[in-house]
Parts: structure tokens; C-alpha cells; sequence
């Protein structure tokens, strides 16, 4: 009852109509795992470098048809970030203009649930876009793997007391026997991702 | 960008490190990543499942048969399959995972597309072993940098060829050569053909005392020593060395057609395998050798790392000890004392197979007339002098030291007959070793006249061959029923490439040679002669004589890398150092000694006997 009211509710509130099959059940039963560089870790002033998202189907993930952006940059890039994602300024000035990429964003992933490690980070720097643009947040499903992967190995009694369950990216790739592919960037970290929501659920399974 | 990953993962994969740089786009732009829990079956077939695997963590057996549990490959980190389901529909083929498998997999439309393409990437799907092998070797040399040494003939600066009759005057000569810019000349004197350079016709004038209307008839060597054009301008140095001439008369199918002069040869290497040669040339004293067999260690290392086939290197270094061994004999017996004499190399000398000094094989054959106790103190001290030089001695003591391997022609006589009266694994394997020898210093008819009294015993005695040929089968070839390599429990997985190889090829192909009467010892060379007897096709000839190859070419750069770590020399290798096209032809090269064994047991009718 009050997921349709919900429902309801943002419908009113979209202002794009030919948006509204965000709000309709996905055609499919893909997931979508993606991943940003950003030009700093504050939501409300650091801006989206690239972004790269990827079809996860069963245990298939679909490189192949990955969505991979990069967006024009207004201001220059904090060199600290640089160094961590390694896209220069030259890098991004062939990106799309903002606008132009959210809306391939948002017609990539549909409504589909989102998959991502710290998700709530990447979902607040795109919100940041889409909210002026739609009048609504991603209402799609969110599904975090280090909450996925917390669920599947975190046990109260075998916990020292003092340590903190490790859920750094590195260590459940380790944990999972991941391979690590390549240098730090949104395409090689969703796809990473996308390995442990994949590893994950076949745990998972009875 | 997105695809940087998937491009810098596969072109490190053989064969796509062979596609261009739009087939590495196209195929990286086109992988997935799909994941494969521990024991689940892969699908793979042309219907609906048509993809090739790449594994980018995990392992994957591939089974054959309707069961599927009789396992033949396994395919880890790097390793990709699914080619030969799809390419050959005949092939039942099953994949599951033996432990849980990250991997690419590539739509079969995109890899048709790209074979079709890329006949390189293609080549490596279709081709038998043979023509990967020679890809392999090709590969090697394409990395290296130019060697000219394995350049044919034609390539190299060539005199104008003049030719003129033998009763030509000096005068007349002089002036055609200059005419020409050439400084030898053909000669021909009836059907006779010579040589004469400008140094015979000065010697000729100067100290000779020849005027210049005199003929040049006198002058002349004979005969001409020739190379064909498209023979390895290696070739040709090492005729020049053998036979002691600067110049090669240099021939196409017709007839010849230029002068190849040693100093363009010269220039054209460059590099040190030419300066061991002229050092070797020079050596007066025990030190000056003892400098060359470091080079020629440094030589081997060199030509090793370009790519050169070990054939070539071995027939190389092989020529260049047996001129170190003349050389030495010569300088030792600097009196002629021992004349009478010939040193014989036998084994893998013999054959001209060894490239890193591993032991010795030697003889004496001398005359009988011969004070032995005098010639017995020499061998002593030359055996020692050749262990100073850095050949091993021989474990087995087959050495000119031991008396039992320095004797007169008519005691090594009755000692070969007496091998094969009472035949037993030793007098089974000094034969085996004789049969290869060749003369080194002194008279080969000696050695010649040996050879022929075992010719003649081997062909009086019927099951002689059958016996002889059954250390083929000594040791059993490191490959499963189903392809899957064999290998020792130890932590290189390592598997001795001399018993499961080498040894079963020359020795095959020696039992071959000794009943068919061919006179070479070198196994290829044999090889090539069984051809021609058709005892084998073409196609086998070449199959077994590129797999002994390959199988030399790896046990020599293990050597090489024991040798410069300083570990003991053995022949074999540790599978887990090899990456996967080298386990590929590995795998197959067994399998072409698998069907010489097949060869030999039905040649020789070796079913009664094993």
C-alpha cells in the first residue's frame, strides 16, 4: 500500500514523462553494477569524471556491452584524484557534456537494480545530476556487496573484539579469490564489482 | 579506454598476440566475463553456446568421450579452449571446472571473423605441427636481431664469375680478372674445373718463377669447392674453415654464377662467430685453445637466444670442436710422431648433435704397425689436456685414456665382431656410439674400413636389428593415453626430455640408418636419407626431424640456464617454466615420438621380441 503510494507520489513529482519506465518493472531480470571517478569525495561540490556501467546477467557479466562515459569537466581536476583515477584534464575534454551523459546513464541501466561497493556514494554523485533534471532520485533497487559480502561472512562469536571487520575493496578480493584486473579505474572497478556480486550469490546458494 | 583491460590481457595470449591492432579491438570489445562455480559444466557448442574461453582465474579440465570422465587437458590462468569443439565438430569434447573459474569468453562469430582477417592468428588453429613449429622458430628469429648467419648465400656481395681454359696465359688471366674486379678465377681444363686466385698466380711469379706467357695450368687447385646460393651463409663459412680457402665458387641449379670471398663474408657477420673461427685458425699453443672454448660457450649462449634452429648451432659448434681437437692433437704431436693415427669422435660428436659439453666420445684407430706403449702415453696426456680445454670426461670412460679405445686397426676389428658375438648392453652401446663416429684428425679411411666390417656383421645377422632397436622402448613417452603430459613428482614438474625424446628419435632412427646402409651420422641428415630410401614420407620425415628440433632447442635453453646458475648440467626440464604454446607442441611433439615408436615396433616386426 505504501509502495504504491510511493510509486504514485513520484510519478507526480518526475517532471520528464518519457522517463517514467523508471518506475515500471524492468523488462529483464539484469542487474546493472556501476562505478564513478569523481573529482573529489564531497557529493555536493566534487563532479563525475567518468563513469562506467556494466550488465551483470547470472554469472555472465557483459563487458561487451558496457556503457563507459566521460564527462566534460567545468573546473579543474584536484590533483589528488588525479593521481588515484589517473584521467588528466585533457583526458575528459573529449567527455559528453554533463546532461548528454546522465541521460545515456539513466536509459543504460532503466530500472534495473543497481549494483556497487559504497553504492550510496556513486548513487549520491549521479542524484546530484539527475534530481535538477527529473525531480526524483534513482528509485531503483540498490544492492551494496560489501553489505552482500558482510551478510555472507561476518560472525558475531569468531570477531576479536577490538578489530574491525575488514571491508575494504582489496580485502574482499582477497577473501573472494578474485583476480585483480589492471590499473584503478570506473570500467576495472565495476567490473571487479561485479566478480564479487557474481561470487557472491553462487555462495550464497544453498 | 574501457577496453585497454581486455587489449592488454589478450595480446599477451598466443596466438592473439598475432592479430593487428584492429583485430585486438575487435575481439577485446566483444569479451564478457563470466563466472563458473567449482564442478559445473561449461557450455560449449555451435548452437547456442558458440563461444572461445580464456581463463583469467581458475582451471578448467577438458574430457573426452560420451562419459566425459576420461580427462586430457587442463587449461589454467592464460589458457583458453573451446577452439577445437567449434572448428572441429567431430571433436567430443567436455569442460568443466576443477576449481571455480573466472574467464573472458569470445563469441565464435567474432573469433570466425577475426581467422578470416588474420591469417597469422588463423595459421596457429589450422596448422599442423610442423608448420607451428616453424612459426615458433620464426617467432624466435623475428625477435632477434638480424643474424646474418642464417641469411642464404645469394644475399652476400658476389665476384663476377670468370672462367677461363687452362692453358690461358698468366698475362691473359691477370687481365680478365681486372677487367672484371674479381680475384679468382674458374678454370677449365677439359671436364676438369678449378679454382685460381690472384695469390697462386703472385706466388706463382714471384717465387715459382713463371713468366707471364705462361700458362696458368700449373697453378690450378683442384677441385672446386662450391656452395649453392640458397644454402646459410653459415654454411658457407664453415666450408670455408674445413676445407682451408678464402673463396667459395657459389652455384645456382645451371652452373655457378659468382665468387663469394671471405672477406664479405666477414663483414656480413661481424659478430663473434666469425672471430672464433679465425681464432681457432691462428691458435698455435694449448693457451691460445683454451681462450676458444670460452668463446665458444659465449657463441653458443648468442646464437641460442637469436632463434637459430639448435640443428645449426650444434652443426656449428660441433665443426668448431673438431677443428679444437685437431688443432690440439696437432699441437701436441707437434713432431708427427703419431701420424699414422685417426682420432675418431663418436656419439652425440659424432652425429654432430652436442652443444654444450657434456662428456667426451673418443677413440684411436692407429696403424698396426705402431709402438703402442709410446702412442698409449700420449692419449694419456692429450685426454687430460681436453679435460683442461672443458670437455668432460666420459663416465663410461670412452675415452682415447682408456686402452680399450686406442688400438690398432686389426684388435678394433676383432673387438667389433667380438661386440656382436656376445652382445649385452655395453657392447650394444659401444656400437651404438661407433656407428656414429667420424674422423676427426688423421686417416679416415681407417675409420671406413671399421664401419664396413659392422655393416657386414649387422647384415649377416638377421635378428641382429630387432635386438639392437629395443632400447627404443626403454623408457616410456611422458604422454597419457589422452594427451595429458607425464611428469615427475617434483616441484617443477619436470620431465627428462633425453629418455622421453631424444633418445628414442636417434636411436630409432640410427637402427633405421644401419640397415638401410647410410653413411651420415647426423640425425637429420639420416632423416633425410630414410626419405629418400621411402622408408618414411616426406611429411613424417619433416614432422620428426622438426620435433627432435624442438625438443633439442628446449633442452639447450635449460642447459644454458643451469649452466649460467651454476647448477648441474641434466637433461631435463621443468614443465611449469614453459608457457602454454610451449606445453602445446610439447604435447604434440610426444605424440609424433608416440607414432615413431609405432614405426619402429612394426618396421622391425618387434612384436615376438618386446
Amino acid at each position: 500500500m505504501f509502495a504504491k503510494l510511493h510509486q504514485a507520489w513520484l510519478k507526480k513529482r518526475l517532471k520528464e514523462p518519457a522517463y517514467e519506465f523508471l518506475l515500471e518493472p524492468a523488462a529483464d531480470t539484469d542487474l546493472v553494477c556501476f562505478d564513478c571517478e569523481t573529482t573529489g569525495l564531497d557529493t555536493k561540490t566534487d563532479k563525475i569524471v567518468s563513469l562506467s556501467a556494466i550488465k551483470i546477467r547470472a554469472n555472465q557479466i557483459l563487458t561487451s556491452q558496457s556503457l563507459n562515459l566521460k564527462f566534460k569537466q567545468q573546473v579543474k581536476i584536484n590533483p589528488e584524484s588525479i593521481v588515484i583515477h589517473r584521467l588528466r584534464n585533457v583526458d575528459v575534454e573529449v567527455g559528453l557534456e554533463e546532461a548528454e551523459a546522465i541521460k545515456q546513464f539513466v536509459e543504460f541501466i532503466g530500472s534495473r537494480p543497481l549494483v556497487g561497493y559504497y553504492l550510496e556514494f556513486d548513487v549520491a554523485m549521479v542524484n546530484a545530476v539527475i534530481k535538477p533534471w527529473l525531480g526524483i532520485n534513482l528509485p531503483n533497487q540498490k544492492i551494496e556487496v560489501s553489505e552482500l559480502y558482510h551478510k555472507q561472512f561476518y560472525q558475531d562469536w569468531l570477531q576479536p573484539e577490538h578489530e574491525i571487520f575488514d571491508l575494504s575493496f582489496n580485502a574482499i578480493m582477497q577473501k573472494l579469490k578474485l583476480p585483480k584486473v589492471g590499473q584503478h579505474d570506473a570500467f576495472n572497478d565495476a567490473l571487479m564489482t561485479a566478480m564479487i556480486y557474481v561470487k557472491l550469490q553462487n555462495l550464497a546458494k544453498p | 579506454m574501457s577496453i585497454i583491460e581486455q587489449v592488454n590481457f589478450i595480446q599477451k595470449i598466443h596466438p592473439f598476440d598475432r592479430l593487428s591492432q584492429d583485430g585486438l579491438n575487435e575481439a577485446a570489445g566483444a569479451l564478457d566475463v563470466v563466472y563458473f562455480p567449482l564442478e559445473t559444466t561449461i557450455p560449449l557448442n555451435p548452437t547456442e553456446s558458440a563461444f572461445i574461453y580464456i581463463v583469467i582465474k581458475g582451471r578448467v579440465a577438458e574430457c573426452i568421450g560420451d562419459e566425459g570422465d576420461a580427462q586430457c587437458a587442463l587449461y589454467g590462468t592464460h589458457a583458453q579452449f573451446g577452439a577445437s569443439t567449434l572448428l572441429d565438430q567431430q571433436a567430443k569434447l567436455r569442460y568443466h571446472t576443477i576449481e571455480e573459474t573466472v574467464a573472458y569468453r569470445l563469441p565464435f562469430a567474432t573469433f570466425q571473423r577475426l581467422l578470416k582477417h588474420n591469417p597469422e592468428f588463423e595459421s596457429f588453429y589450422f596448422n599442423d605441427i610442423t608448420q607451428k613449429l616453424s612459426h615458433f622458430h620464426q617467432q624466435l628469429q623475428i625477435e632477434s636481431s638480424s643474424e646474418a648467419m642464417m641469411d642464404a648465400v645469394k644475399i652476400a656481395p658476389l665476384h663476377a664469375l670468370v672462367e677461363i681454359a687452362s692453358q690461358t696465359s698468366i698475362k691473359h688471366c691477370v687481365e680478365q680478372m681486372e677487367a672484371q674486379k674479381t680475384d679468382a678465377c674458374l678454370v677449365r681444363d677439359g671436364d676438369r674445373l678449378g679454382v685460381i686466385t690472384s695469390s697462386d698466380l703472385l706466388r706463382g711469379l714471384a717465387i715459382h718463377g713463371f713468366d707471364l706467357n705462361s700458362p696458368v695450368d700449373d697453378m690450378v687447385s683442384y677441385p672446386v669447392i662450391s656452395i649453392h646460393q640458397n644454402d646459410y651463409l653459415f654454411n658457407a663459412l664453415l666450408k670455408m674453415t674445413r676445407y682451408g680457402v678464402d673463396r667459395l665458387m657459389v652455384r645456382d641449379k645451371q652452373g655457378f654464377i659468382g665468387v663469394l670471398h671471405q672477406k664479405e663474408l666477414m663483414s656480413l657477420f661481424a659478430n663473434q662467430s666469425g672471430l672464433v673461427m679465425l681464432t681457432l685458425e691462428r691458435a698455435e699453443s694449448f693457451d691460445d685453445l683454451k681462450k676458444v672454448t670460452q668463446q665458444i660457450d659465449d657463441l653458443v649462449s648468442g646464437l641460442s637466444n637469436k632463434g637459430v634452429k639448435t640443428h645449426y648451432i650444434a652443426k656449428l659448434v660441433n665443426e668448431l670442436h673438431r677443428k679444437l681437437q685437431s688443432r690440439l692433437w696437432q699441437i701436441l704431436d707437434a713432431e708427427g710422431q703419431f701420424s699414422a693415427t685417426t682420432f675418431i669422435v663418436m656419439g652425440s660428436e659424432g652425429r654432430s648433435e652436442q652443444v654444450v659439453r657434456t662428456d667426451q666420445d673418443n677413440a684411436v684407430i692407429h696403424a698396426d704397425s705402431m709402438d703402442a706403449n709410446a702412442l698409449t702415453a700420449f692419449c694419456q696426456t692429450y685426454s687430460a689436456k681436453l679435460i683442461e680445454l672443458g670437455f668432460p670426461p666420459c663416465p663410461g670412460g670412452i675415452m682415447v685414456s682408456n686402452s680399450q679405445w686406442c688400438l690398432s686397426e686389426s684388435a678394433f676389428e676383432s673387438q667389433v665382431i667380438r661386440w656382436f658375438e656376445q652382445p649385452s648392453l655395453e657392447s650394444f652401446m659401444s656400437l651404438a656410439i661407433l656407428f656414429d663416429a667420424q674422423a676427426v684428425h688423421g686417416d679416415e679411411a681407417r675409420l671406413a674400413r671399421i664401419k664396413a666390417v659392422m655393416q657386414q656383421q649387422v647384415q649377416k645377422r638377421q635378428m641382429f636389428l630387432a635386438q639392437f632397436a629395443r632400447s627404443v622402448f626403454q623408457f616410456d613417452t611422458p604422454i597419457s593415453l589422452f594427451g595429458r603430459l607425464i611428469t615427475e613428482k617434483d616441484d617443477g614438474h619436470s620431465i627428462d626430455l633425453k629418455k622421453g625424446g631424444i633418445f628414442p628419435i636417434v636411436h630409432g632412427v640410427r637402427c633405421l640408418a644401419m640397415e638401410k646402409e647410410i653413411e651420415k651420422t647426423n640425425t637429420h641428415w639420416r632423416i633425410r636419407e630414410l626419405i629418400n630410401h621411402n622408408v618414411f614420407d616426406e611429411a613424417f620425415g619433416v614432422e620428426l626431424g622438426e620435433t627432435l628440433n624442438f625438443l633439442n632447442t628446449l633442452r639447450l635453453q635449460s642447459m644454458l640456464e643451469k649452466k649460467a646458475r651454476r647448477k648441474p648440467i641434466d637433461n631435463s626440464i621443468e614443465t611449469d617454466h614453459l608457457n602454454h604454446f610451449q606445453q602445446d607442441l610439447l604435447k604434440d611433439a610426444f605424440s609424433v615420438v608416440h607414432k615413431f615408436k609405432k614405426v619402429i615396433e612394426q618396421h622391425f616386426k618387434m612384436d615376438g621380441v618386446i
